[in-house]
């Protein structure tokens, strides 16, 4: 507890250069602007981020990045609060009550609350993050190929499960898909090139950036030329109150600490993201609040409580990323490879390897948390002007940026093809409600699962027993059927009635 | 034709359950490696196998369980079509043959144009034109110059 | 993970550039930064030592120098993708260079030998049997002895084509194919012995370098250098040779080194090797490195350096074709075995 804390102090020091601070403040500022735009998502941002900051040190680029998440997760409560749009699908929680707020003319004072909101969730996921990841981290040394290979099997499922969202089996097949795009290329065994249909370029696999790029890049921009223009009508005159009453924040201290436990809790499992950090969170305060008649009609806890769970899914869900390698959202996903690409190795080993590292993850966390409370209570006016871009101007420009983007990172234009590809496979995959999470994490977890798969039938000399028998393994298979079994129909009835009805009213079908 | 239907369910779990097959086939015919002296355990085909079944197997419930879902607002053919058909002619056709900012510059005038002319209709179409040709050359050179020597990115 | 054509971050068109601007016999100077491509894991022997070596040249040069880790395959998947990279100098990469020489001969990359590179190595490494601190075997024989019933041992090794997969082959060898011992695949040296410390496998062959932390941790015993003589490392009592239970073995140096593929520039080798002739070879934090590790430092470049290589490339390349892990004639592609019995 206390050599965490001193950990953060020590990382947040060495951190605070000015050169540090101004990426901070760009960065942060720049997320907001992505995370507030419809159609551009934390996810696409982070991605695209990755690929151009790539020649730069690795700590400025990994704050650069994280700055970019935590900016754009928040940023989405603009749109949702000012237009009805969650800006991403993150905010779709935050619409039910944001808007309400504004109709009744208290939009700065619902922006103020989401801002608050935002940061106190962030800084709680933060405690945790730090709390957390180390016993995680020495728990997960005792993993060994049997454990990771359910621990990847697990992924897929409980992502699959959550996200999928009418049937948990789309969800499943996404997962599957992805794990089968991870089958492409060299293997990491005996260096077999499975699957490369003939072309040389395929052999090293497919990246998983150019495929995020093209799956939250490309696929975005075609949805949103594809559908129907939505009526912008942003308020412009915001006349009422721009700061939160320290008041209303203490009485709202429980929802706040509830939904950023829940959010951080949601943020740990793999792949599932922020927008059911927000709806779970969302779901709990309305249980326990002494006014729950007002949610849905412009409840300002119902919404400090979304915006507190969604944002703290961010360092929740960069628990098991740093110390299992596996992500905790389709953000994480991007982060972890851009962990790599700067020679980072995440995993259970990283709190031997680099002890340090994980508080300056927690230190630079913390920046973005104060970019984005600065900006986002000082700057209201400047995201209103934003939201008015139209869609004709931004749309080719984010294009040019996918482009550039996979490119940058290898010289090839394969990847531009690669890029494309999964782009139009994702449009057509979000169309038929394919949720894109586990996709990510299929393509993440594929040669996880499959080496440790053949590992560890070498090990037991080609025995199943192993991988039901050992104590952690035999947990794992536990749970893994438990969640199977509550995505059949009927378990489903039964526990849909807590969350689906709110799910379901505003679905923001892809993520 | 609609992307949430029935029909639709049933065709994809079609295509997938062609694709489940010929990954678990792939994975039966690939070599086992018994040159190398490989445990039999480890062989690259194994979880490909795995994979495929697996997916069959989703697909096959895909088919059997799919049903009308409560349609949604349904968006324009058209513009997905004009919007991906130009974009990816950029990124594939245009991107490498000329330089990048006079592709970018080129792309950014189509689209844009395109767009406001389909759905905006603007009252002054000379003026509206201007804008756009100012708006896609600077945006086109600023870009090229942001990356090329802010980020030092290679750009195609 | 699927970043594997990472290293290939090299802009032709910047290639193109510099070749025309540049004049013959001109001293190099990097406009960029260079990677150099590590194909086994960070932590394992090569990703240490190139991170010794990577300053030097950093410094010596006046350009970054990015150590870019691609993982997998027996490492052949990071070298495959340093040999498609444009041949500019802008990529190396960095391994023992009897993997270079011999991936074509066990198929992993094809196409591909010893004269793809120029070379310049710095340490000879020596592979350590060791064994998880609470296995029974005492000593080499005792190990040996349980090796030679089958489907009793598991040995952790980065791979058919790492040194630690090569090292389990030559004992297997050097007592007569009678080793009944599984060989399980990790992603680098410093997983499988991370394999071996939590007993997941009970033995590895992998290089001392990659061991001395874990056996000063306590966490797993060595019993036998694959060497003839014992090897001595700070801090730790002498660990003996292998020799005394198999005094047979056939035992080359294993040499690590950095390696550039072939094609580029000529100025980019000349102003490489004078670098290396002046810095590195005279380095005092690789010779630190080399006595704490258990390494020894022994450094040399171009063809004195294919030179010195060629005994382990020799009779690594060999000893596939007499198990019959080849798929191709080593002669193919230069490498005699007529002198090995």
């Amino acid at each position: 507890m206390i050599e965490g804390a001193q950990g953060f102090v020590a990382a947040l020091g060495a951190l605070a250069t000015p050169m540090n601070l101004f990426h901070v403040a760009w960065a942060t500022l720049l997320g907001i602007f992505v995370g507030s735009l419809p159609g551009l998502t934390a996810t696409m941002g982070v991605a695209l981020l990755t690929t151009l900051t790539y020649t730069l040190d690795r700590d400025v680029a990994i704050l650069v990045l994280i700055c970019m998440y935590v900016g754009a997760i928040y940023g989405g409560s603009r749109s949702a609060i000012l237009l009805n749009i969650p800006g991403t699908p993150a905010s779709a929680a935050t619409s039910l009550d944001g808007f309400p707020l504004a109709q009744r003319g208290q939009a700065g004072y619902a922006m103020a609350l989401a801002t608050a909101g935002s940061a106190l969730g962030t800084i709680v996921g933060i405690v945790l993050l730090v709390l957390i990841a180390p016993p995680l981290a020495s728990v997960a040394l005792n993993f060994g190929s049997f454990e990771f290979f359910w621990l990847a099997v697990f992924g897929i499922v409980i992502s699959g499960q959550l996200t999928g969202n009418t049937s948990p089996l789309k969800g499943y097949i996404a997962g599957i898909l992805g794990l089968m795009v991870a089958m492409i290329g060299s293997e990491g065994i005996h260096a077999h090139v499975r699957f490369n249909l003939g072309i040389d370029d395929l052999n090293g696999g497919i990246a998983l950036i150019p495929a995020m790029v093209g799956a939250f890049g490309f696929a975005e921009v075609l949805t949103v030329m594809y559908r129907r223009k939505a009526g912008l009508v942003a308020d412009s005159s915001l006349k009422d109150r721009g700061f939160p009453r320290l008041r209303d924040l203490w009485r709202f201290k429980f929802t706040i600490g509830r939904s950023g436990v829940i959010g951080t809790l949601v943020g740990i499992i793999p792949g599932v993201g922020e927008d059911i950090g927000a709806w779970a969170s969302y779901a709990a305060a309305k249980r326990s609040s002494r006014t729950p008649e007002d949610y849905g009609k412009g409840s300002t806890e119902g919404l400090t409580a979304a915006e507190t769970g969604n944002s703290a899914v961010v360092p929740g869900s960069l628990i098991p990323a740093l110390t299992l390698a596996v992500p905790g959202s389709a953000p994480a996903a991007v982060l972890i490879a851009a962990l790599f690409i700067h020679g980072v190795r995440p995993g259970p080993m990283i709190m031997i390897e680099q002890p340090t590292f994980l508080y300056s993850i927690a230190a630079m966390l913390f920046l973005a948390t104060i970019g984005i409370a600065v900006f986002g209570l000082s700057l209201t006016k400047l995201f209103i002007l934003v939201l008015r871009i139209p869609r004709e101007y931004l749309m080719p420009l984010v294009f040019t940026l996918c482009v550039i983007g996979p490119y940058a990172l290898t010289q090839r234009h394969f990847e531009i093809w690669v890029m494309v590809l999964f782009g139009l496979l994702g449009f057509v995959l979000r169309q038929m409600k394919y949720p894109m999470a586990p996709l990510v994490l299929g393509i993440i977890l594929g040669t996880l699962l499959d080496k440790s798969l053949r590992r560890g039938l070498t090990l037991s000399d080609g025995d199943l027993t192993p991988f039901f028998t050992r104590p952690i393994s035999a947990g794992f298979v536990a749970v893994i059927v438990l969640t199977i079994l509550a995505g059949t129909p009927p378990v489903r009835r039964a526990m849909g009635r807590l969350v689906a009805p709110l799910r379901r009213s505003r679905e923001q079908e892809g993520r | 034709m609609r992307f949430e239907s029935a029909t639709s369910d049933r065709i994809t779990a079609a295509v997938f359950f062609a694709l489940g097959a010929a990954m678990a086939w792939g994975g039966y015919t690939m070599d086992r490696l018994e040159i190398r002296q490989i445990h039999p355990a480890s062989i690259p085909g194994l979880v490909p196998m795995i994979l495929g079944a697996a997916l069959m197997l989703c697909a096959a419930l895909l088919f059997v369980g799919a049903r009308e879902d409560e349609p949604e607002g349904e968006g324009s053919w058209e513009h997905f079509l004009v919007a991906a058909g130009w974009s990816i002619a950029y990124a594939l056709g245009m991107v490498g043959q000329m330089p990048f900012a006079l592709a970018t510059a080129i792309y950014l005038a189509g689209f844009v144009g395109w767009f406001l002319w389909r759905d905006v209709r603007p009252e002054r179409p000379v003026v509206t034109a201007a804008g756009v040709v100012v708006f896609s050359v600077v945006t086109a050179i600023a870009i090229s110059a942001l990356f090329r020597y802010g980020f030092l990115v290679r750009l195609p | 993970m699927t970043i594997t054509t990472f290293g290939r971050a090299l802009g032709l068109s910047a290639a193109l550039g510099l070749a025309a601007a540049a004049p013959a016999l001109a001293e190099w100077q990097p406009d960029r930064p260079i990677n150099i491509i590590v194909p086994w894991s960070a932590g394992g022997s090569t990703d240490q030592v190139t991170r010794v070596v990577a300053p030097i040249l950093e410094e010596a040069l006046g350009t970054p120098i990015v150590v870019v880790n691609q993982p997998g395959a027996s490492g052949s998947i990071g070298t495959k993708a340093a040999l498609d990279a444009p041949r500019d100098g802008y990529t190396w990469t960095a391994n023992a260079i009897a993997n270079n020489a011999t991936y074509a001969v066990t198929g992993l990359v094809e196409d591909t030998s010893i004269d793809d590179y120029r070379i310049y190595l710095h340490v000879a490494n020596v592979p350590v049997v060791s064994v998880n601190a609470d296995a029974p075997y005492q000593d080499f024989g005792e190990l040996l002895a349980a090796m030679k019933e089958e489907g009793t041992v598991t040995v952790g090794t980065a791979g058919v084509n790492s040194s630690g997969g090569m090292a389990l082959a030559a004992l297997n060898e050097a007592a007569e194919g009678g080793l009944g011992a599984r060989m399980v695949t990790y992603d680098g040296g410093n997983p499988a012995v991370l394999a071996a410390a939590a007993g997941e496998v009970m033995a590895t062959t992998q290089l001392a370098v990659e061991q001395t932390e874990m056996i000063k941790a306590g966490q797993i015993r060595p019993l036998a250098v694959l060497s003839d003589k014992a090897l001595s490392v700070e801090g730790l009592d002498p660990i003996p040779p292998i020799t005394e239970w198999l005094p047979d073995m056939h035992i080359a140096p294993d040499y690590f080194g950095v390696f550039i593929p072939v094609g580029a520039p000529d100025e980019v080798y000349e102003t490489v090797d004078k670098v290396w002739q002046e810095h590195v070879m005279t380095s005092e934090a690789l010779k630190s490195y080399a006595t704490e590790r258990g390494a020894d430092f022994n450094p040399s470049f171009g063809e004195d350096a294919r030179e010195r290589a060629m005994p382990v490339v020799i009779a690594e390349a060999c000893s596939r074709v007499t198990r019959g892990e080849a798929v191709m004639d080593p002669s193919e592609i230069g490498i005699d075995c007529s002198g090995m019995d």
